[in-house]
């Protein structure tokens, strides 16, 4: 048997397997939506689930992700150069003393700078407790 | 021929295993940095061999934060085996302050979106030369209405003076006192009406020569008592 014809048997036992799977186990699975499991995240992260209402959401992705799809009511602060640091700082502040809870967001559960701006609100000890959103964008875009 | 078949089943299993082998290798997996007072970007080199035994493609590397840009040198995407070659991250200071440590991931071609095959972090410190503790002031309704202070201390080669210090509401009473002159201030601040519920911004002006630390702000905050119910 040459190479050609054993490729031929090989691609044609792949196939007859592929599609006994597709049978049994019907069509494959779509991608799984975000998931969350509030005993399985970091203690100073919370679920989308769990964010109660009134939470003031804050935005730490760039200005133009925050216009384009930002939660409603959010406010975004960010460490882009082009932001005036002290202005976002205090339009926060303004709104955080009367929030039961913040939650920030960023792009995705690895970007990291929502919970460089949660450190921040922190250090402000302004009185809500404060928490970063697990899975970031990635959580909120699926709950759409 | 069954001598054949078994040949071509081995050549087959190896060919499947290798994509398994093809791997990058970078020399430091994290990389530390400080960055200088008027720094706007800071960049490190990460330099990586294909250790594995197939050439490679790196099909992306993204920081997940759009303060980092990443290069690869040349442009280069594809390395043979024992190849070696270099992958800038550009850390973009923007307004961040303290230390920052932001990895950014590496995908070969065969990686899937959720998994990329490496790993590497850029930390970066960003110094701060004027400290403000605490950064807010707080009292409640009802309660004594005693002045509270914010400490400012400059870390700093030269002296650094507090030119200002004020409030944008006039029911916070504002005192600027020298410690130490050139490294150690207080603001004192009073509330005129501890029953007005409301917050106000302390800004502080001070002449150092890095523009972007020179106003620095606290704030107070005077907020409803929650009354036990009878």
């Amino acid at each position: 048997m040459n190479v050609v014809a054993q490729l031929a048997v090989i691609g044609v036992i792949s196939s007859i397997a592929a599609g006994g799977s597709w049978i049994l186990r019907d069509e494959p699975e779509a991608p799984q939506p975000f998931t969350c499991d509030p005993t399985a995240i970091a203690e100073d992260e919370i679920c989308l689930a769990d964010v109660i209402e009134g939470a003031l959401w804050v935005d730490s992705r760039s200005r133009s992700d925050w216009e384009k799809n930002g939660v409603e009511g959010s406010i975004l602060w960010n460490f882009d150069p082009a932001e005036d640091a002290q202005m976002l700082e205090s339009e926060a502040a303004m709104q955080i003393i009367s929030a039961p809870l913040v939650v920030v967001y960023c792009g995705s559960e690895a970007c990291g700078t929502s919970r460089q701006v949660a450190d921040l609100i922190k250090k402000l000890d302004l009185g809500p407790p404060v928490k970063v959103l697990y899975g970031g964008w990635d959580a909120l875009k699926d709950s759409n | 021929m069954v001598s054949r078949m078994k040949t071509f089943l081995l050549l087959f299993s190896i060919i499947g295993i290798l994509p398994l082998c093809a791997q990058l290798k970078f020399d430091e997996e994290k990389i530390s940095a400080e960055a200088g007072l008027d720094d706007k970007t800071i960049s490190r080199d990460f330099k990586f061999t294909n250790k594995g035994d197939t050439s490679v493609t790196i099909r992306a590397a993204d920081a997940s934060c759009s303060c980092i840009s990443v290069q690869l040198a040349g442009g280069k995407f594809t390395y043979a085996p024992g190849e070696s070659g270099t992958m800038r991250a550009n850390f973009e200071i923007g307004t961040f302050q303290g230390t920052v440590d932001k990895p950014v991931y590496i995908w070969l071609e065969t990686d899937p979106d959720e998994k990329p095959s490496s790993t590497v972090h850029l930390s970066v410190t960003i110094p701060t030369i004027i400290s403000l503790e605490p950064k807010s002031v707080k009292w409640k309704t009802g309660e004594d209405i005693a002045p509270k202070v914010i400490d400012v201390k400059m870390d700093y080669e030269k002296p650094i003076h507090v030119t200002q210090a004020t409030s944008n509401n006039e029911n916070f009473k504002i005192e600027l006192i020298t410690v130490e002159d050139g490294k150690h201030y207080q603001v004192k601040v009073t509330p005129v009406d501890g029953e007005a519920t409301g917050l106000a911004i302390v800004r502080i002006e001070t002449d150092v020569d890095v523009p972007k630390q020179r106003n620095q702000q606290a704030f107070a905050v005077i907020s409803a008592s929650i009354k036990k119910q009878p």
